[in-house]
């Protein structure tokens, strides 16, 4: 089972990623990575993306949907064209 | 001989040339601001290359021809000169090791420090500190912003400790150029949550090529007791229910040697891959 679902990620309801991070604790397809776009040398960052990066290996398990405790994370099943 | 070998080693293993983990030739390659630019990036890069692979994962051509363009990226030859920039995965090749390749690279460095895992943080959230960066590698490390990060420089007693007990843990072994030729990325990794080892694996995009070793079970001296199984990472090990014997998938194999390692009966062997012609240009 892969490449069934697209997975959002919505930064406005994200409370601050690096500081949960519940969403990457629990995927058991490591499809999450957090990233801080801007950073420069000595400063703390602070912007932070968690990009569903191996949304190819979602296996649809709702982990992350649990958790979540902001409802941040969206699965939409993909329509297969057969 | 593997591909690194060919390029960068000269008659020996590409991570057995002294100054392919010194510092001072590094500096001179030019190569610090690689370095720096790597630490720096490599999360944002990792998230953006891979998303854009999961993509293409899902159209077979496409995924086809970005295998083959990054896999000329990592192995190209690099422009040895004052001016190399990052572009990730530029030069990043890297190789699974035995634990006692890995042992003879720290003590050829002589200066290993240790981290945290930056895959492990930025995928799983988790601090682990299980990666040994030799040299410049470890001197310009950077790490993920966390509240406790640290860099330590440990001695070659504490590298060496820290590497086997990886080994009973049943880490994969693993070592980067940074970039190639250098051999000062040491990791011990753990799938899904390596950033190196899932493109491999999973995806078929050959950041890390296997090691020079093949494991075999000598079926006269296994006696099922079914240890070596949880070792492998790669699912080469099947238990073989008719013959209670454990069998290896030679293709499937990476030549990490954690199975061997772990053998009470000292029934697996590691056979040189170049002595096996169906195997030898198997990477
Ligand atoms: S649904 Fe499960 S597999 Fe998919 S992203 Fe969430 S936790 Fe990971
Ligand atoms: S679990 Fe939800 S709130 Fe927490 S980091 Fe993930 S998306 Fe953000
Ligand atoms: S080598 Fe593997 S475990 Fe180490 S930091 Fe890189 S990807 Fe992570
Ligand atoms: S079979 Fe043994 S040596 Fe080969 S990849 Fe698995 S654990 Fe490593
Ligand atoms: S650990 Fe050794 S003896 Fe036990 S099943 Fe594996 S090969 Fe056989």
């Amino acid at each position: 089972m892969k490449n069934h679902y697209n997975i959002e990620w919505r930064k406005e309801k994200c409370i601050n990623a690096f500081d949960c991070g519940k969403c990457l604790e629990v995927c058991p397809e490591a499809v999450f990575a957090i990233y801080a776009p801007n950073r420069e040398e000595g400063i703390p960052p602070t912007e932070y993306i968690i990009s569903p990066a191996m949304q190819y290996f979602c296996n649809g398990c709702g982990a992350c949907l649990d958790v979540c405790p902001k409802d941040a994370i969206k699965l939409t099943p993909k329509v297969k064209a057969e | 001989m593997c591909k690194i070998c060919t390029m960068h080693g000269g008659g020996k293993k590409w991570f057995e040339v002294k100054r392919h983990v010194e510092v001072k030739y590094a500096k001179e390659m030019g190569f610090e601001p690689w370095e720096k630019d790597h630490w720096h990036y490599v999360h944002q890069q990792y998230a953006q290359l891979a998303a854009q692979a999961g993509d293409a994962m899902a159209d077979p051509a496409l995924a086809e021809n970005i295998r083959k363009l990054l896999t000329d990226m990592i192995f190209q030859i690099h422009p040895l000169t004052k001016d190399v920039t990052f572009t990730f995965p530029q030069g990043h090749g890297a190789q699974v090791l035995t634990r006692q390749e890995l042992e003879g690279v720290i003590k050829l460095s002589g200066e290993p420090y240790l981290v945290e895992c930056l895959c492990r943080k930025m995928i799983n959230n988790a601090s682990d500190r299980c990666c040994i960066p030799l040299g410049l590698h470890g001197e310009t490390a950077e790490m993920f912003p966390s509240k406790n990060e640290k860099v330590e420089r440990i001695s070659v007693d504490e590298a060496i400790a820290l590497t086997r007990q990886f080994n009973k843990d049943g880490r994969v072994h693993t070592l980067a150029g940074t970039p190639l030729p250098m051999a000062m990325a040491v990791c011990n990794c753990e799938l899904p949550f390596c950033i190196a080892l899932r493109p491999r694996v999973d995806m078929g995009f050959k950041y890390i090529i296997r090691s020079h070793w093949v494991a075999k079970v000598d079926v006269d001296k296994c006696s099922g007791c079914q240890e070596c199984l949880s070792r492998c990472q790669f699912g080469a090990i099947q238990f073989q229910n008719s013959t209670e014997r454990a069998i290896i998938d030679m293709w499937k194999c990476y030549g990490c040697g954690l199975c061997a390692e772990t053998c009470p009966e000292k029934a697996i062997e590691l056979l040189d891959r170049e002595s096996l012609p169906a195997l030898k240009d198997w990477w």
